[in-house]
């Protein structure tokens, strides 16, 4: 699986960085996300305008395409089911 | 050196215009739509700095966007950036660069030097980030409208991110494809200079740093570039 994002990261790390980056995080609290930590309704700069900005700069650091479909509340519902939802398109 | 800017009119919009006409020179072509507003103040500190090199740079807003009137129409778009072009080029004696950011690079194809900062490679990835914010603004199921709202888009203008885009121009987006080939392409971020991606924030974070690294590089491509 190769991580067009940054090849000598882990998957988690890009997404970490990513989240940190487009909601502007601080961060410690970009550092303290593991895979429990929950995200949509629990970080208040995840918002609902902030998840379109989200999607397409995944899509493009991963250069994955991001189908509407696959979109739902369980895909942000934490950092690990977020992570598993990149992977899972890295690997197709 | 002054890292003043004076706001003229040309080709009938309003054009930040800094540094020098004497020396290398660049033709701005900012980001469409939201990610123009975003990313302005990047901008504006990249050019200021070009300034203080020798580098003047001209960056115009386009029809129906920032402070200029007129409707958002790719054609007149691409008319207009060909026009500004034309116009540094046989004005000047020196040579005339191309730096396109984001969307912007979509109307940048053609012309002989161009940097292409985080450009968007295709209008289609640009429109569906437009339908996706208006789909996400709904209160109601987000993100299941985008495939409506992308049929109604077909036959009627829809206003996204605020503003009107009509079937024509939504057409003319999915058509439209960035030419990397010969281009300077920079990214942002891991693989290329290390920086927020400030056209995906809603508040942008300073990338004072961001704009160094962009100014040196671009300083550098600029001596290259052939002499017209």
């Amino acid at each position: 699986m190769v991580n067009a994002a940054n090849p000598i990261e882990t998957i988690a790390e890009s997404v970490q960085r990513v989240l940190a980056d487009v909601l502007t995080l601080k961060p410690a609290t970009a550092a303290a996300l593991h895979a429990e930590t929950p995200l949509f309704g629990s970080i208040p700069e995840l918002d609902s305008m902030a998840v379109a900005g989200l999607l397409t700069e995944l899509e493009d650091r991963f250069g994955i395409i991001i189908d509407d479909d696959d979109v739902d509340s369980e895909l942000f519902a934490t950092f690990g089911s977020l992570v598993a939802f990149v992977e899972g398109k890295v690997a197709n | 050196m002054s890292s003043g800017f004076q706001l003229c009119m040309v080709e009938g919009l309003p054009c930040v215009v800094r540094g020098p006409d004497t020396g290398p020179r660049l033709l701005v072509i900012q980001p469409l739509f939201e990610e123009m507003n975003r990313t302005r103040r990047l901008l504006s500190q990249i050019t200021a700095r070009l300034a203080a090199q020798g580098i003047g740079s001209w960056m115009p807003d386009l029809p129906g966007t920032g402070d200029a009137s007129g409707a958002t129409d790719w054609p007149s778009w691409q008319e207009k950036i060909r026009a500004i072009h034309a116009m540094l080029e046989t004005s000047g004696h020196a040579n005339v660069g191309v730096l396109a950011v984001r969307g912007g690079a979509l109307l940048a194809n053609g012309f002989a030097d161009r940097y292409l900062l985080a450009p968007a490679l295709t209008g289609a990835a640009v429109l569906r980030d437009l339908l996706r914010t208006r789909a996400m603004a709904s209160p109601d199921q987000p993100l299941e409208h985008v495939e409506r709202l992308a049929a109604r888009l077909q036959l009627e203008p829809l206003e996204l991110a605020g503003y009107a885009v009509s079937p024509a121009l939504a057409a003319a987006l999915n058509a439209a494809v960035t030419e990397t080939q010969g281009a300077r392409v920079i990214k942002v971020g891991a693989g290329g200079i290390a920086g927020p991606p400030v056209w995906r924030q809603a508040e942008p974070a300073d990338a004072s740093q961001l704009a160094d690294g962009i100014a040196c590089d671009l300083t550098a491509w600029i001596s290259t570039c052939a002499s017209h």
